[in-house]
């Protein structure tokens, strides 16, 4: 099963290495970006190490042991996540009905669609309350696997409390258990929590295995795989989640945005940039820039290397936007940082429309010359 | 799956097992039971498990075609309190528990019962036979003891050691120590030693009866079964090694007191009234010639008895107790009179029953509280 997981070759290699010479670690630290599969790693490496199957090719997927831990039902496989306070006890029992179902749906969710952002109701963390249950559970001898497996999913949410409650249980953890910490923000971990796990790198899935597996699983056209894959950044999450919602909306704006510079229609843009003034804007203004980047790097491909071009069904539109300013060698560069420096503006705290109105003024400088 | 079963028959067997179910868990198998029919056996085994322990009943009933199903443990509950004195009819169709008793029809909607948790296999051959009212005695004696704090878990649970000419029971959380020894002669190899739970232990308390006089134990280096009439109990231990308390065990306490303990437990209990929500605090001045017991609860008012009775040998000593955890010991003591060995104020106390037979022994430490 580990060939669904796509390039992460090199972790998965040092895993199975890991199994095949028995060789584990007591403790495993997966991190790189989010949505490259450390998660449904750790699920199969966990599975692998308890596999029944005699096959060379672990985790089979069907045997008993192998579908308890797809269904979450493995008595020696606990999975602790960030999530709002759940008031759960040791033996993992949830007095609130709308705190179980919540988590209920997490698990759901982490089975059935893994890609996707659950939303809680309420801001999450790992807590002690989490801790003390792994804790629990960690000093009980196994019950059917050969390992106990437990897997802590964005360790770097701990609460400072939870942290050092966990370091305890981190520093002499029973022989027959692994514990695997999977996170996108390996600095924002204890230094004593690191040095205590071996540490396997996940890295940014290439545009082309993202391209392929959609070409493969999908029904999507040649522009669409690409764009997705492109604005994926590296996360398959990613690009499988903007597949799903089967629509650019963010690029058909940004080709809007486009028009307005080529006509130099600033009246409409005004109208265009209203939408930008709540903050639920957001995600659509960053999607819009990453396409720009795309644009960008389009019209300076397209004298000489059109094969690489992206929106090849817009290729009259880069048409016009290169002749409009052919020095394309003079202004890129300079505007991908631009636009880069912008994105980081996002993060904080900053007037959305400004942001909006900024590049486009950048955009008309470049391309109307004035 | 097919079955019947007089409906008291069904509501006897299994009304201790509805205790082990959690409710409300993480994981939603464990809120079922598991139905086993063994139709070869002509038995039917329930089997409830918090993933601490695992408790299989397993009894009589006329069975007319094998099988297994999982279901909500509270709906067959709450099924069987209701339904009049009958026979019940149990028959499994598809995902379907269909019960049916005199004019009322129930259909129960069944889990995935191959996602139970793996029930282990009962093993009768290498077991240890033990007598069950001891083993009450010992489980009693010490359970209270051990601490409740998850980031201590070998302090969470009792300490079991067979010897082949006795046995040994310890619990401690740190503050307090209770130490049983059970002098038998048991058919061991090798000595064994396990941590084990008090939730299994618990359980096995609430069903021990004076018509089943033995109790089966197996211990294995992962779990440990004990086979009970119809129950079959198993229980996870808690890894590590359990510290060498005895060192905690002071040997020359010179400061004798003994005392009446019914008289003593009434006076705690009345003095107790006035101690400190905090602290529990209790105590003792005690002299040759006096003893009181006194506590006193800021802005609320205090409470002081004078003990007659007693006899005592040693220095004056002035020395305060958390008095549940006094309360709790003295309870557990059984002779008519025990015997307290003290040090000085800031040392451990020892407790024991003042005349026993040979027959088994209990001590009890208790690390009194400070005195201002």
């Amino acid at each position: 099963m580990f060939k669904n997981i796509l390039g992460q070759d090199k972790a998965i290699s040092i895993l199975t290495r890991a199994i095949e010479n028995d060789k584990l670690a007591n403790s495993y630290l997966f991190f790189g970006p989010d949505g490259v599969g450390k998660y449904t790693t750790a699920l199969y490496f966990g599975m692998a190490i308890n596999c029944l199957s005699r096959q060379e090719k672990i985790p089979c997927g069907i045997c008993p042991s192998c579908k308890k831990f797809l269904s979450f039902t493995h008595p020696d496989f606990l999975f602790v996540f960030a999530s709002p306070k759940l008031d759960i006890s040791v033996d993992g029992e949830i007095k609130s009905n709308k705190m179980l179902d919540e988590y209920n749906g997490y698990i759901e969710n982490k089975m059935t669609t893994p890609w996707k952002e659950y939303s809680f109701s309420s801001g999450k963390g790992i807590r002690i309350e989490s801790v003390r249950m792994l804790e629990h559970r960690i000093n009980l001898t196994p019950n059917e696997g050969i390992f106990k497996i437990y897997i802590i999913e964005d360790a770097d949410q701990m609460t400072t409390q939870a942290s050092n409650a966990f370091l305890k249980t981190l520093e002499e953890p029973p022989a027959d258990t692994i514990i695997i910490l999977t996170t996108s923000k390996p600095n924002s971990l204890l230094p004593t929590i690191i040095s205590r796990c071996q540490q396997i790198p996940f890295r940014s899935i290439p545009k082309h295995v993202i391209e392929q597996r959609f070409a493969e699983n999908r029904f999507l056209d040649e522009v669409e795989a690409k764009i997705y894959a492109r604005i994926a950044n590296g996360s398959m999450a990613k690009a499988l989640c903007l597949a799903e919602e089967g629509r650019l909306q963010s690029r058909d704006q940004t080709i809007d945005l486009l028009k307005m510079v080529i006509n130099g229609n600033d009246v409409g843009f005004i109208d265009f940039s209203m939408q930008f003034r709540s903050a639920k804007s957001q995600s659509t203004l960053v999607e819009i820039i990453s396409h720009l980047i795309i644009w960008i790097s389009d019209i300076s491909y397209f004298q000489n290397y059109p094969q690489e071009i992206i929106n090849m069904d817009k290729t009259d539109m880069l048409e016009t936007l290169y002749r409009l300013n052919p020095a394309v060698d003079e202004y890129a560069s300079a505007f991908v940082v631009f636009l880069e420096e912008m994105l980081q503006r996002l993060d904080g705290h900053v007037n959305q429309q400004l942001i909006i109105i900024e590049i486009f003024n950048r955009l008309i400088k470049i391309f109307q010359r004035r | 799956m097919k079955f019947s079963i007089e409906r008291q028959d069904l509501l006897t067997n299994i009304q201790h097992l509805y205790n082990i179910v959690p409710s409300k868990n993480t994981m939603p198998i464990l809120t079922n039971y598991l139905i086993h029919a063994d139709e070869q056996a002509n038995l039917l085994r329930f089997t409830a498990t918090d993933l601490e322990i695992t408790v299989i009943v397993e009894f009589e009933a006329n069975i007319i075609e094998g099988g297994k199903a999982a279901v909500l443990a509270k709906n067959l509950n709450e099924i069987i309190a209701t339904l009049p004195d009958s026979m019940v009819h149990f028959l499994l169709e598809d995902d379907n528990l269909r019960i049916v008793c005199q004019h009322t029809r129930f259909s129960l909607k069944c889990a995935e019962s191959s996602q139970f948790p793996l029930v282990p296999q009962k093993d009768m051959t290498n077991v240890i036979k033990l007598d069950a009212m001891m083993f009450k005695k010992m489980i009693d004696n010490t359970h209270f003891a051990v601490s409740t704090e998850v980031n201590r878990p070998i302090f969470t649970g009792v300490y079991w050691k067979l010897m082949p000419d006795h046995q040994l029971m310890v619990a401690t959380d740190g503050k307090k120590i209770a130490e049983f020894k059970l002098n038998n002669v048991i058919n061991l190899a090798e000595p064994i030693e396990q941590v084990i739970p008090t939730k299994g232990l618990l359980f096995l308390d609430k069903v021990f009866s004076e018509d089943q006089p033995e109790i089966a134990v197996l211990l294995e280096s992962n779990r440990v079964m004990f086979a009970y009439g119809n129950y079959t109990i198993f229980t996870h231990i808690i890894e590590g090694r359990f510290p060498d308390y005895t060192k905690a065990i002071p040997t020359n306490n010179t400061n004798v007191l003994k005392i009446k303990r019914s008289m003593l437990k009434d006076a705690v209990k009345r003095v107790s009234l006035f101690a400190s929500e905090d602290t529990f605090k209790v105590k003792f001045d005690i002299k040759n010639t006096s003893l009181i017991i006194y506590s006193t609860k800021r802005e609320e008012g205090d409470a002081n008895e004078n003990l007659s009775d007693y006899n005592y040998s040693g220095e004056d000593l002035t020395i305060a107790f958390n008095y549940r955890y006094l309360s709790a010991i003295i309870n557990v003591l059984e002779s008519e009179f025990i015997e307290i060995r003290m040090g000085k104020s800031n040392e451990p106390a020892l407790f024991f029953n003042s005349e026993m037979d040979d027959k088994y022994s209990a001590r009890f430490l208790l690390m009194p509280l400070r005195i201002v």
